[in-house]
């Protein structure tokens, strides 16, 4: 009777403490994340668990995956503002932009949203650098751009979007190609309604139709395998292929699913474009093995598979594009080894991509201005960091440190821009102990929060001063640069020769940058394995 | 020697039945992508194969006098092992778009591929129970040892697929050098004669031994 009783206690117990103790769904306090970061609502699925979270100090909007940054998008400009933008005749600068009435758009609220917190209106500016070169995917299109006499506005491209996350991308294509129908496959009706329910722009564009009478922006909930395969190729057939597909599907651990990354597979994407038509991968890899040194994983093998299967699955003309964004990662260091795991952008077709052999896509590109509308310098955001070995601690709003110690941010020094560094950011710094502590106790007073890294002064303080409208420009700029660098963004100078349809290259001494890429099949899909 | 060719018996059917699954899974993918339905119906299947399995293995054990059963059951899910890789992509293919697009579709693919060779492997645990019983005071150590072995095989499968057949090896190579593992396997048992013990009753029937299915 005793263990009985005992036995009842002790579940009730384990009953008690599991409901007591359960683990939060807001876990955003990871080290480098600014102070003020505001969880605003959480969704589980059977994928993955989402939550939107916000900075208004670092002016971002991001869906997190498993506590992952996955995408984001700009808090400012919010779509009221871009509504609110006029011509100097007055009449709005997007117009594609401006719902019918004001309320057009709203819906209703989220029943899940927690009255607390507020409710966010982001307008089309990317956060996330690489979605900054989607657009090239529509540029480099001879028979898109052609047909609409070489002016964006009148592009009317049909694009994939394989992988939804924040809506960023579509929103950004959106904005620079009014007339783009968008469509986008995603495995996972809880992320769809994560951002219908908290981006009210893209719900909005889900409700407008482009002079071909076909959605602005079509979402569809399915496995982008059997969707591409079935549904692209019957649009294909009836005249509606896709002129742009892009593959930016990934699962948590930033993995691609291994049956999105086969030969077989692009071969359907292949089969669903349209004449001219081409696929933009967004690939996280790198070019290099060792870092200083030392293995860094397999990251290498990623990227060049994809471009070895992509070329193999009849796209053979396809260069490599690393996304450079930041003046820590510089193109002398990209030079110097691009050993950094990072966002590539790879885009693959049926004629030539680069450089020397598709000049005037590029001239297109050169002529490409990121949000034309938006003014520098209106957008931006100004941060503190106390940073140790690691530049481990929260960010904190320039305001904070600036309003308690008015003078602090003169002393500190700039960094050195060079031409190679990113224009957007600026850091400035310095290594005296006085003004890291004048810096520390204005933050205690005015927060009274432990912040992460705050509690005892670093090796430096750092100011950070990003501009958001100069984010995509600074991306696109450098990425201009670097396809210039044949060997490092031509696909043919990464991974070698062609493979011949459904075989393999025989083995030979490789000379080329990513000498053992491997070629990704149905029977070896292994994008996954690969990707770490 | 009796026990430990029993045991060796075990471990690789263990190893062999949770590494199709792994690799298995990826035969479906790009019929039926990657979907938790997907991963559903593979996991599903197996176990229910098992399930099957251990009732028909149950049926043979009891008529069984000597290895030869445990022989023509491994024997058995070897040539369904060796034939899979001829028909699994094609055979998912060849569903059409009705069944891939379909939340059930994965489960006709899983059920096709892997009810019958699991179902045979899964046979062999209460045909290895009656070969290894020896007195009815050791049976349950008995049988615990057998089970813990095979555990110890599904673990090792699971394990070696993942890091080491999926990584260096095509999906068809790795099931067909499972399925060449298992025919030899199930012939040694065919040939190396091992009677049931007196004690598990096995002078009682006449039965030769048992092809289910």
């Amino acid at each position: 009777m005793k263990a009985r009783i005992l036995a009842v206690v002790v579940a009730a117990l384990a009953m008690w403490a599991g409901y007591r103790f359960a683990d939060s769904h807001y876990r955003i306090a990871d080290p480098g994340y600014p102070s003020d970061q505001l969880p605003l609502a959480h969704r589980d699925s059977a994928y993955t668990s989402s939550t939107w979270v916000a900075s208004p100090t670092d002016n971002y909007l991001q869906l997190r995956f498993f506590e992952r940054v996955e995408g984001g998008v700009c808090l400012r400009p919010s779509w009221a503002d871009l509504v609110a933008l006029k011509q100097a005749g007055g009449a709005p600068a997007l117009p594609h932009l401006v719902p019918a009435s004001p309320e057009v758009g709203r819906g209703k609220l989220d029943p899940l949203w927690p009255v607390d917190r507020p409710q966010p209106d982001p307008g089309t500016l990317n956060s996330s650098a690489y979605i900054s070169l989607f657009p090239y995917g529509v540029l480099l299109n001879d028979m898109v751009m052609a047909a609409a006499g070489g002016a964006t506005a009148k592009a009317a491209p049909r694009i994939l979007i394989v992988g939804l996350g924040s809506g960023v991308g579509a929103a950004q294509l959106a904005h620079h190609f009014p007339d783009a129908a968008i469509t986008v496959v995603d495995i996972d009706g809880v992320v769809r309604d994560m951002v219908m329910d908290h981006y009210p722009l893209l719900r909005w564009l889900t409700t407008q139709v482009t002079t071909r009478k076909e959605p602005r922006l079509d979402i569809a909930i399915a496995d982008a395998r059997r969707w591409i395969r079935y549904e692209a190729a019957r649009r294909k057939a009836a005249g509606a292929g896709f002129d742009l597909i892009i593959l930016d599907a990934y699962t948590a651990g930033s993995t691609i699913p291994p049956h999105l990354m086969t030969r077989e597979f692009f071969a359907s994407c292949a089969a669903g474009l349209a004449p001219g038509g081409l696929v933009l991968a967004n690939v996280i890899g790198c070019h290099g093995k060792e870092v200083d040194g030392a293995i860094v994983g397999a990251m290498h093998r990623t990227l060049g598979g994809a471009i070895r299967s992509l070329r193999a699955a009849g796209l053979p003309e396809c260069i490599s594009i690393p996304v450079v964004y930041r003046s820590t990662d510089s193109l002398g260091q990209f030079r110097a080894g691009a050993n950094f795991t990072r966002n590539n952008i790879v885009i693959a077709g049926t004629s030539p991509l680069d450089v020397r052999r598709h000049r005037q896509g590029w001239e297109r590109i050169a002529n490409f201005v990121h949000f034309p509308e938006l003014a520098v310098g209106a957008y931006t955001t100004a941060n503190y960091l106390n940073a140790g070995e690691n530049w481990n601690s929260s960010s904190v709003d320039a305001a904070v440190i600036d309003g308690a110690a008015p003078g602090l941010a003169r002393q500190l020094v700039a960094d050195r821009q060079t031409d190679d560094a990113s224009h957007h950011m600026r850091y400035s710094r310095s290594s005296d102990i006085g003004l890291i502590e004048q810096a520390q106790r204005a933050v205690q007073a005015s927060t009274g929060l432990r912040l992460t890294g705050w509690d005892r002064p670093g090796k430096f303080l750092i100011r950070v001063d990003t501009d958001c409208v100069l984010l995509p420009r600074e991306v696109s700029r450098l990425a201009q640069i670097i396809i210039k660098d044949h060997d490092l963004t031509d696909g043919e100078a990464l991974v070698g020769p062609l493979d011949p349809p459904g075989g393999e290259r025989p083995r030979q001494a490789a000379t080329w940058t990513i000498a053992d890429a491997p070629l990704f099949t149905d029977q070896m899909p292994n994008a996954d394995i690969w990707n770490r | 020697m009796r026990l430990l060719v029993l045991y060796t018996t075990s471990i690789i059917c263990g190893i062999c039945m949770m590494a199709l699954e792994m690799i298995g899974a990826r035969a479906l993918f790009p019929s039926f992508g990657s979907s938790v339905d997907t991963w559903a119906a593979i996991i599903s299947v197996f176990i229910l194969s098992f399930s099957v399995g251990y009732v028909l293995g149950g049926v043979v054990a009891d008529r069984m006098r000597s290895n030869a059963a445990l022989g023509w059951l491994i024997l058995g899910a070897g040539i369904l092992y060796c034939l899979l890789p001829i028909y699994s992509l094609a055979f998912c293919e060849s569903l059409g778009e009705s069944v891939h697009q379909a939340a059930w579709g994965p489960l006709v693919g899983a059920l096709a591929l892997f009810l019958a060779p699991s179902l045979l492997l899964g046979g062999i645990s209460p045909v290895l129970v009656k070969l290894a019983f020896v007195s009815a005071d050791r049976v349950g150590r008995t049988t615990g040892t057998l089970y813990a072995v095979g555990s110890i095989g599904n673990f090792a499968g699971i394990l070696g697929a993942n890091y080491v057949l999926l990584r260096y090896v095509p999906l068809n190579d790795s099931i067909l050098g499972m399925g060449v593992a298992l025919c030899l396997l199930g012939l040694c048992h065919l040939f190396l004669r091992m009677e049931v013990t007196a004690e598990a009753g096995g002078g009682a029937s006449s039965a030769a031994g048992g092809e289910p299915a």
